[in-house]
């Protein structure tokens, strides 16, 4: 297996609690920004911030600082403060564009990055001549303030995710569309394209803000944005239900690859091929196949696809192994690596994961030769599970249901008991524990006592109240929120001595 | 059977170097065969190599092998016969004088006759068990013979538990077999047993997948692939393997025939010669040099028969061995042998170490070996921790003082966090550079606790003698006894300010043996640039001229302080490598006497293999990455515990002692949960708004805060009242953490908080939670210490608490926690903490909690997955 690629740590929680920032650091309201510099304060403490986002909190908290004058700073203070603000806003900004052996000037790379030129100059002035007056550096935080806004936060493409999704999903089908009426309606290309033709001059202004929106987005919007899209019905699986795959032989319908092929290798080049097909394949199985830690063993959900709608999806499945999937034993090294799908398919068995595998057996002999015990296994399973639906058809349903709840009750009766004597001495040593943790988390009972013990301080953690969840998750796997009312800001600090 | 013999010695063969030795005897080739074949099937060792042996004089690229003594398992299995035991326990097998054996991997040692030294530590019959350490992230550890016996130990002899069973019924057997066979010579020799535990350190990869390869070493066959040049073909790797695989089964059935050994493969000197003349024949030579010499593994490993412990037989391009030079040697013997200086009033001097020396010279190794020879020397040694980017005895960020009384065999992640430190000063970041103040500050406050240590030990002693007598200044074992030495481990930085706080270090420290590294290849440069001559003279390791030692410190200038100068090379890793390929030594000096022909000669050949080499394989991050996954992941404090099991053949099991868990994920580990109110919480020079505090300290590691337990001369010592005293109703009370904190800082008191929220906060309420005393600033240096790091692994805001996860040095001793006993002692480490303090942020050259402890165990994609449910 190939070394794991170390995530990228970033110090926010979440997209929301970024996005959160975003938004305060750029709102009209004093209190609202204020907000947004002291969170990136927190992170700062936390990992590293990109230098956009720290520029843009130093910009703001200087902004905030002008505005309160509350700490009565004169005006030869605030121009230090303004202007050493804005040369690291520069420099940071500008270092970023900084690459090979010999370094650019700081103007050729600002007009490369579209920074005004002001700004550069500014720069200059503050550092090596008189420091410019407060209205000019004022003004001009105000702009670098606004700036960074533009040239960081907005292409971050962060926005709302519905908006991004809305504008994913019109982008996508006014290219498939227009495409279609472009070239001809695909099945008997009875017209050919011409030039200049209305249709022609659509799909192409389509495909150009198609493009322009890839270029925006980045990697990891893949994931969370365009896949869902795709595998939402009406996109790589048409609303026509005459045109979707059938189980079990999931045949692949060519008018959809003619449909999609020229819009999926539009896709490979904004993101390269295995990125892409590797994140549609994973977007796919999540879809075809409920959580795991939700359901029990083939037992449908409520989330999962129609037949049709699965079947296609195998289909594409199919094509994408196909075409992009080399095995291993093959001289090449694979285009995309197939052990998230595999991952998914074995650890939640169903009709369709078992479908999936087929076809991955069907294309790489080596793998097929391991997978095949699972395959048969879930075969076996599926048959059952199917006599034992037929069974219960047959007779009367009711009856039958009520049957299986009555003995998986007895049953489980029974394992509680058998738990309960096999554990019994450490079920007495979890009661104590969750005793002694209740005493010390309810405050009015500890402080009781005259003088608190030492060791009561600590409590340690057991199972049964906590399980094990991501660090800096709580038990129940909720991020919480952490933040104190923003008035403990203004309590007045006491120096020691 | 294999040949043993000295195989590829260098081009040079032909000159008089005695790489042919007399000391490589062939087996007598009229043994029986099928004698020979029987007695393999029982595991009698006879014909194989019991012994890797890299004989320094030797020192090519070869590493000779001797067949000389037959041990082996053949005593275990002679004697005790028994299945499970000889599985465990590795060969008992004898080194002589001038060899060593190089290995990698983790191994328990116990003499059992003579004494060995590794890591410049001598371990003699009366040490318990010792754990040694040899990961491919470093040079190979090696164990030989000490070259002077006389440095024995002095008070080790107390550290030998009488229970340790496992040792004891090792020395039985030994002595057993010592009489039956009356084997008067076996008494003569070095006996070393080995003993594989399963300490848990080499399933690293199950907690960080890059440092998985960490104790394993590849097989001689692919490392020499790797190692080669082009000119090593796929085609002969593929030739040899077979060929190895093929002696491997005829070794392993015992089908063994030296006939067509002997005949089939010829010296190798040979071979190389035939390598020059035609490359076509070379082919083959080199193929049966290789096949020989991955045999030659096979056989050791199969004679050793140890999992976890792969004795090197060659070294491949990719290995380094752990050497010292002469002039080390030299400073060390001096360390270990020197008598004690006398004060005025004929009271030995504690001696005072500085080592200094620049980045990547060696310091730290140098540090290794000079703390095992005193502790050798003298018991015990405090060992005083000042660089905070590669710290020694805990991860980093820290300036410590730890007394130390187990020799360090390995690198520093694998003694981290073992020993609670004497005192110690948290200042969170990798660097001094951003508070340089608190640095010298924190060096002033080790270095007087250190004294008052040693005067209280004086006077405790005078005591003890009463006015019978005076003290014997004649019996220098006695006086070491009564001393405790202080090693100082200094920073690499030396520039601009660096200096400043190196100079400010020494006149705190006050040392009496500076040792400084310095550079042979600079100086010499400097004197005649470019020549050829410069170039020879950077490769003798005996470099001795003067020239480029420049004094860091002017010692003139600092009053009370007049330190004994010592140089050592600096053996950074080209000089290493160097070091390893040209000659030792005494040939190089006869070399350079000669002429330059010889050592010109070895010399190209040499840098052939050193050429292949890469620098030295983790980085500082990468050690700071280690150091506290392996503090987290451990899972019991002193490495060394003794093994105590009755029935130590019925429950071997009991032997594993793992001392780390690296199958359970962090993040799957019950946390210790906390009152926030019983912390104070520093933040140092962060700028945090109050508001913010728990989203910076989620997730996070901190350095925790206890109340100081050592004896200090200028502070009061704590008593458990006192410490009650700290704490009100709500928690550790306002005056409590103002006398916590350093003086000038800016404290966040709870009663502020209530004043300000009665007066201005509409929706006051009663009932609300108090928040911890959030201090801007740090904790009082001389009321308290760090005690350890902690991950806050997440933060429960409903029911204010943080929740900690604390090394097993706290909290091995918190098991009665939620017990009955609830007595608040200072004994507990645990009931001492009063408060975390949280450093910069890492991209301020702060402690960063590893990613791999965050993501081990699948809980990446899970936490992504919970945002992305908040998403919808």
């Amino acid at each position: 297996m190939a070394v794991a690629k170390a995530p990228k740590i970033v110090p926010w929680t979440s997209t929301e609690e970024y996005m959160n920032v975003a938004d305060w650091l750029y709102s009209t309201e004093l209190r609202e920004r204020k907000r947004g510099v002291a969170v990136v304060k927190a992170w700062r403490a936390r990992g590293r911030v990109p230098a956009a986002i720290e520029a843009t909190a130093n910009l703001a908290e200087i902004l905030i600082a002008d505005q309160e004058r509350r700490q009565g700073m004169s005006i030869s203070q605030l121009r230090h403060m303004y202007s050493m603000a804005l040369i690291r806003f520069v420099n940071s900004i500008v270092d970023l564009e900084q690459r090979g052996t010999f370094a650019q000037s700081m103007t050729t790379l600002a007009t490369r990055i579209g920074m005004p030129a002001w700004f550069v100059e500014l720069r200059h002035t503050c550092t090596h001549e008189q420091i410019p007056s407060l209205m000019v550096l004022r003004s001009a935080c105000e702009q670098a303030h606004s700036w960074i806004g533009d040239y960081y936060w907005k292409r971050q493409a962060r926005t709302l995710p519905e908006d991004t999704m809305a504008h994913i999903r019109e982008a996508i089908s006014a290219y498939v569309t227009l495409r279609a009426k472009a070239k001809g309606d695909g099945s008997n290309a009875s017209t050919p394209v011409k030039k200049g033709t209305a249709d022609a001059r659509a799909f192409e202004t389509a495909k150009k803000s198609l493009k322009l929106l890839l270029g925006q987005l980045h990697e990891d919007a893949v994931r969370l944005y365009v896949v869902p899209v795709l595998v939402e019905p009406g996109f790589l699986v048409p609303d026509d239900k005459r045109l979707r795959s059938r189980f079990p032989d999931c045949a692949m319908p060519a008018r959809l690859i003619q449909q999609w092929s020229s819009i999926l290798r539009l896709f490979t080049e904004a993101w390269g091929e295995s990125l892409f097909f590797e994140e549609l394949l994973s977007g796919i199985v999540a879809t075809l196949l409920p959580d795991p830690n939700e359901l029990s063993i083939f037992e449908s959900s409520e989330r999962s696809p129609s037949t049709s709608h699965a079947a296609t999806l195998v289909a594409w499945i199919g094509w994408i192994i196909q075409n992009y999937y080399v095995p291993d034993n093959t001289t090449a090294s694979p285009a995309i690596s197939l052990d998230d799908l595999l991952e998914g398919c074995l650890r939640s068995p169903c009709y369709y994961s078992r479908a999936v595998l087929r076809i991955v057996s069907a294309h790489d002999p080596t793998l097929k030769r391991e997978l095949r015990p699972f395959v048969d296994f879930m075969g076996k399973a599926l048959t059952a599970l199917v006599a034992v639906e037929s069974e219960t058809k047959a007779g009367s349903a009711k009856k039958g249901i009520r049957f299986s709840e009555e003995s998986l009750r007895q049953e489980e009766e029974l394992m509680a008991q058998r738990l309960k004597q096999t554990f019994e001495a450490e079920t007495e040593m979890t009661d104590v524990q969750a005793m002694h943790m209740d005493s010390t988390i309810d405050p009015s009972e500890a402080r009781t006592q005259a003088a608190p013990a030492a060791a009561s301080r600590w409590s340690c953690l057991a199972q049964p109240a906590w399980s094990p969840c991501p660090i800096g998750t709580l038990g129940d796997g909720s991020i919480p929120s952490l933040e104190w009312p923003s008035w403990l800001d203004d309590v007045p600090l006491h120096l020691t001595s | 059977m294999f040949t043993p013999r000295a195989t590829r010695s260098a081009r040079a063969g032909q000159t008089a170097s005695p790489i042919r030795s007399s000391q490589s005897p062939r087996p007598a080739s009229s043994t029986p065969a099928a004698e020979a074949s029987k007695e393999l099937i029982s595991m009698d060792p006879k014909y194989l190599p019991n012994v890797t042996t890299w004989r320094p004089e030797l020192a090519s690229t070869t590493i000779a092998v001797e067949a000389k003594y037959a041990k082996g398992k053949r005593i275990l299995s002679s004697i005790s016969l028994n299945e499970p035991l000889a599985s465990r326990y590795g060969v008992v097998f004898d080194i002589s004088q001038d060899h060593m054996i190089a290995f990698q991997g983790i191994v328990d040692i116990c003499v059992l006759s003579g004494t060995i030294t590794t890591y410049e530590y001598v371990i003699s019959t009366n040490d318990p068990w010792m754990r040694i350490y040899s990961p491919s992230s470093h040079p190979l550890a090696t164990l030989r013979i000490p070259k002077s016996r006389s440095s024995s130990g002095s008070k080790r002899s107390k550290k030998v538990q009488a229970e340790d069973d496992d040792m004891i019924q090792m020395q039985a057997l030994w002595n057993e077999h010592m009489s039956a066979k009356g084997n008067v010579e076996d008494g003569a020799r070095t006996v070393v047993a080995l003993r594989y535990v399963g300490c848990g350190i080499e399933q690293i990869g199950l907690a960080a997948p890059p440092y998985r390869n960490l104790f394993s070493l590849k097989p001689f066959i692919e490392r020499k692939g790797a190692g080669m040049p082009k000119k090593f073909g796929k085609r002969r790797i593929a030739l040899a393997r077979i060929k190895a695989a093929f002696r491997a089964i005829k070794l392993d059935s015992g089908g063994l025939d030296h006939e067509v050994e002997t005949d089939d493969v010829e010296s190798d000197d040979d071979a190389l010669e035939g390598d020059m003349a035609v490359d076509e024949e070379s082919d083959d030579e080199d193929v049966a040099m290789v096949a020989e010499r991955a045999q030659l593994e096979h056989a050791l490993a199969y004679s050793i028969g140890l999992p976890g412990f792969t004795a090197v037989g060659h070294l491949t391009a990719e290995l380094q061995l752990l050497q010292a030079p002469q002039d080390w040697i030299s400073v060390l013997d001096q360390a270990s042998n020197a008598p004690l200086q006398l004060d005025d009033a004929f009271e030995p001097i504690p001696p005072v170490y500085v080592v200094a020396g620049g980045q990547g010279l060696g310091k730290s190794t140098f540090s290794r070996f000079l703390a095992n020879r005193l502790i050798n020397r003298y018991g015990c040694v405090f060992y005083m921790e000042t660089d905070l980017g590669q710290s020694e005895l805990a991860p980093p960020g820290a300036l410590a003082l730890t007394m130390l009384t187990d020799p360090l065999f390995g690198p520093p992640f694998t003694h981290v966090g073992q020993v609670e430190p004497y005192h110690a000063v948290y200042l969170g970041a990798t660097t001094p550079k951003n508070d340089p103040d608190r640095y010298v500050s924190a060096i002033r406050r080790l270095s007087s606790i250190y004294r008052e240590y040693v005067s209280s030990v004086r006077v405790a002693r005078k005591q003890a003698l009463g006015t019978t007598s005076e003290t014997n200044v004649n019996d220098a074992r006695a006086m070491d006894e009564q001393i405790v030495p202080l090693l100082v481990n200094t920073q690499g930085w030396l520039k601009g300010l660096g200096l400043d706080l190196h100079y400010s270090l020494c006149q705190e420290v006050r040392p009496t043996n500076y040792i400084q590294f310095y550079d042979p290849s600079t100086a010499s440069s400097v004197t005649n640039a470019g020549s050829m001559q410069s170039q020879l003279e950077y490769e003798m390791p005996g470099y001795d001229g003067s020239s480029g030692r420049e004094p860091i410190i002017d010692f003139d200038s600092i009053p009370d302080c007049d330190p004994q100068l010592a140089w050592v090379s600096a053996m950074g890793f080209e000089r290493a490598t160097q070091l390893l390929y040209s000659k030792t030594q005494a040939q190089n000096k006869v070399a350079a006497d000669t002429g330059e022909n010889v050592s010109n000669h070895s010399l190209v050949t040499g840098t052939a293999e050193a050429s292949n080499r890469k620098g030295p394989k983790l980085s500082a991050h990468d050690m700071r990455t280690l150091a506290l996954l392996m503090l987290f992941y451990s899972s019991s404090s002193g490495a060394r515990t003794a093994v105590n099991t009755q029935a130590w053949n019925a429950d071997l099991r009991k032997l594993d002692n793992p001392s780390w868990n690296m199958q359970e994920p962090l993040a799957s580990r019950c946390p210790l949960a906390v009152q926030w109110s019983d912390l104070v919480v520093w933040l140092g020079e962060e700028d945090i708004p109050p508001s913010q505090v728990l989203r910076a300290l989620n997730g996070m590691v901190v350095g925790v805060i206890c109340v100081a337990a050592a004896a200090s001369p200028d502070a009061h010592t704590w008593t458990d009242d006192e410490l009650r005293g700290l704490y009100s109703e709500k928690g550790i009370s306002d005056q409590g953490a103002i006398e916590l904190s350093q003086p000038g800082s800016r404290a966040l008191l709870s009663s502020s908080v209530r004043e300000y929220r009665s007066a201005h906060i509409a929706d006051y309420s009663n009932d609300a939670r108090p928040l911890p005393q959030i201090v801007y600033g740090y904790p009082n240096i001389n009321t308290t210490t760090f005690l350890t790091h902690a991950i806050i692994r997440s933060v429960d805001p409903t029911e204010g608490h943080i929740h900690l996860l604390l090394p097993p040095l706290v909290t091995s001793q918190a098991e009665g926690l939620n017990g009955s006993t609830t007595e608040a002692t200072l004994s507990k480490p645990l009931h001492r903490i009063v408060g975390i303090l949280k450093g910069p942020g890492s991209g301020a050259s702060g402690i960063e909690l590893p990613v791999w402890a965050m993501v081990s165990g699948g809980y990446a994609e899970r936490a992504m997955g919970f945002a992305k449910h908040k998403l919808r």
